[in-house]
């Protein structure tokens, strides 16, 4: 589907100051996630839900209602995500978007956050999408094929989620004589 | 035998022929518990007595099938945890309910997180975490990652997240288990100051000498039924291990000191020479048995 608006674009790739439209949503989606998840009494239970419904449940938190605030939340900013993706490219398709979740989850994974969720934080996200950025830049620049694109982003998927699983395992706080 | 003569009009919690099934098994079948105001009551009985189950029946965990529980007056029988928590109940349950990947400091608050609209008052929370490790007596760092914690610590934290709670009712089902004995001595110290301050408190333990030492009254749960209540001054060593096990005490004394005369002359059945150098960096043996039986 074309949308035939002329500002439509003005959302994906319209300039305030420096920056485009969608950086400055950007940052302000990674403050406001890292004060949610870090500092409120929504943020403490989401981790704890997320890190074991079941003691959570049993610690007396509102677990379906913490799950549904989080789905909330998450389909939210995906749709803001993907009202982003459509103003940029100017055509809006179902399956539009399709490779963001697997380069998402890379962003994720690689800047130190747990795969199975838990534990981590927003600014481990920012890192780690930092480097899928450089990587993604670097790719473009070399003209490697997209599909070579993918597969060498599933391999440092796996490297991080391998490396992740071997740093938590070994990682034993010694307690008091 | 149920003894209900100790039961009396200031019962906190009555839980009534309680009755529930996994699956095809009858787990509970007809157990009662009556704990009085402001007293400590050990339950006790064998693995597999359901001691565990119907403490979750309590506090909310599980949902019996039939039978009735009152806390404080209130109908408890379908309540959740929530609900019981917030009628002044707090439990420490066998299954370590910490979550690995938050905070020691945020897993010891993690119900009652002090807030002020809506954000976590970090340095209040921090310092009153502090304030519970001098309490009780042991030193994690608050920002440890809880998951990286030795069980013992994390057991610990779920003590502290009892008592931080200023509930009126705890359950401890087997807080001591992974409890070194200066930590246990710390953990009973705690609760007769929180008897004293009119807290009433339910034990779960196997170890029969410090239920003895540390409760008021004592229940006996066999096989899902209650076998016995009565005040812990008429219990003994041997008459507990004769009620969990369904056996007059007199037997398992002589058999026990039948076993002590036989090792004098027995020939040993395991023997491990030179631990050190079978292969293994870090040599461990362990042994085990169920109380009152014999390895």
């Amino acid at each position: 589907m074309h949308v035939a608006r002329t500002d439509h674009d003005t959302f994906g790739s319209g300039m305030i100051a420096w920056l485009p439209i969608s950086g400055w949503i950007n940052i302000g989606t990674f403050i406001a996630g890292g004060v949610l998840l870090s500092r409120t009494i929504l943020g403490q239970g989401i981790y704890a839900v997320v890190g074991s419904s079941e003691a959570a449940r049993l610690a007396g938190l509102r677990v379906n209602l913490l799950r549904a605030s989080t789905y909330l939340i998450v389909g939210a900013l995906t749709g803001l995500a993907g009202a982003i993706d459509t103003s940029m490219l100017g055509v809006a398709q179902t399956d539009q978007g399709q490779s963001l979740t697997l380069l998402s989850i890379t962003c994720v994974i690689l800047g130190g956050n747990a795969l199975l969720g838990g534990e981590g934080a927003m600014w481990r996200t920012v890192i780690g999408l930092m480097i899928v950025a450089t990587l993604s830049n670097l790719f473009d620049s070399l003209a490697i094929n997209t599909q070579v694109q993918l597969i060498i982003q599933g391999v440092v998927l796996v490297a991080a989620v391998s490396f992740d699983h071997f740093v938590r395992s070994v990682s034993i706080v010694g307690r008091k004589a | 035998m149920v003894d209900e003569s100790h039961p009396g009009d200031d019962a906190l919690i009555e839980a009534r022929d309680l009755q529930r099934h996994f699956g095809g098994i009858a787990a509970l079948r007809g157990a009662s518990l009556v704990v009085r105001t402001g007293t400590i009551h050990a339950l006790v009985g064998e693995n597999g007595a359901r001691k565990s189950t119907a403490l979750g029946a309590i506090a909310g965990r599980l949902h019996i099938d039939t039978g009735s529980i009152t806390i404080a007056g209130r109908d408890a029988t379908r309540m959740t945890p929530l609900d019981t928590q917030a009628i002044g109940l707090a439990a420490n349950y066998h299954q370590l309910t910490i979550i690995p990947g938050m905070t020691a400091c945020a897993d010891v608050f993690l119900s009652y997180t002090p807030v002020q609209t809506g954000f976590v008052k970090s340095s209040t929370m921090r310092a009153r975490y502090r304030a519970l490790c001098a309490r009780v007596g042991v030193s994690i760092p608050p920002e440890a990652r809880a998951g990286n914690l030795w069980v013992a610590d994390r057991q610990m934290l779920e003590i502290m997240r009892a008592v931080e709670s200023g509930a009126r009712i705890i359950l401890f089902d087997e807080s001591t288990s992974s409890l070194v004995q200066a930590e246990r001595d710390t953990l009973f110290r705690l609760m007769r100051e929180l008897r004293a301050n009119g807290v009433t408190m339910v034990l779960v333990s196997h170890n029969l000498n410090e239920v003895l030492a540390i409760s008021d009254e004592i229940t006996v749960f066999r096989n899902g039924r209650t076998v016995r209540i009565a005040p812990a001054a008429e219990w003994t060593r041997e008459t507990l291990l004769a009620a969990m096990l369904g056996q007059a005490a007199p037997d398992l004394m002589a058999s026990r000191r039948a076993a002590k005369r036989a090792a004098g002359d027995a020939r040993p059945v395991i023997r491990i020479d030179r631990a050190a150098d079978c292969g293994a960096s870090r040599p461990t043996m362990g042994a085990a048995r169920l109380v009152g039986r014999r390895l």
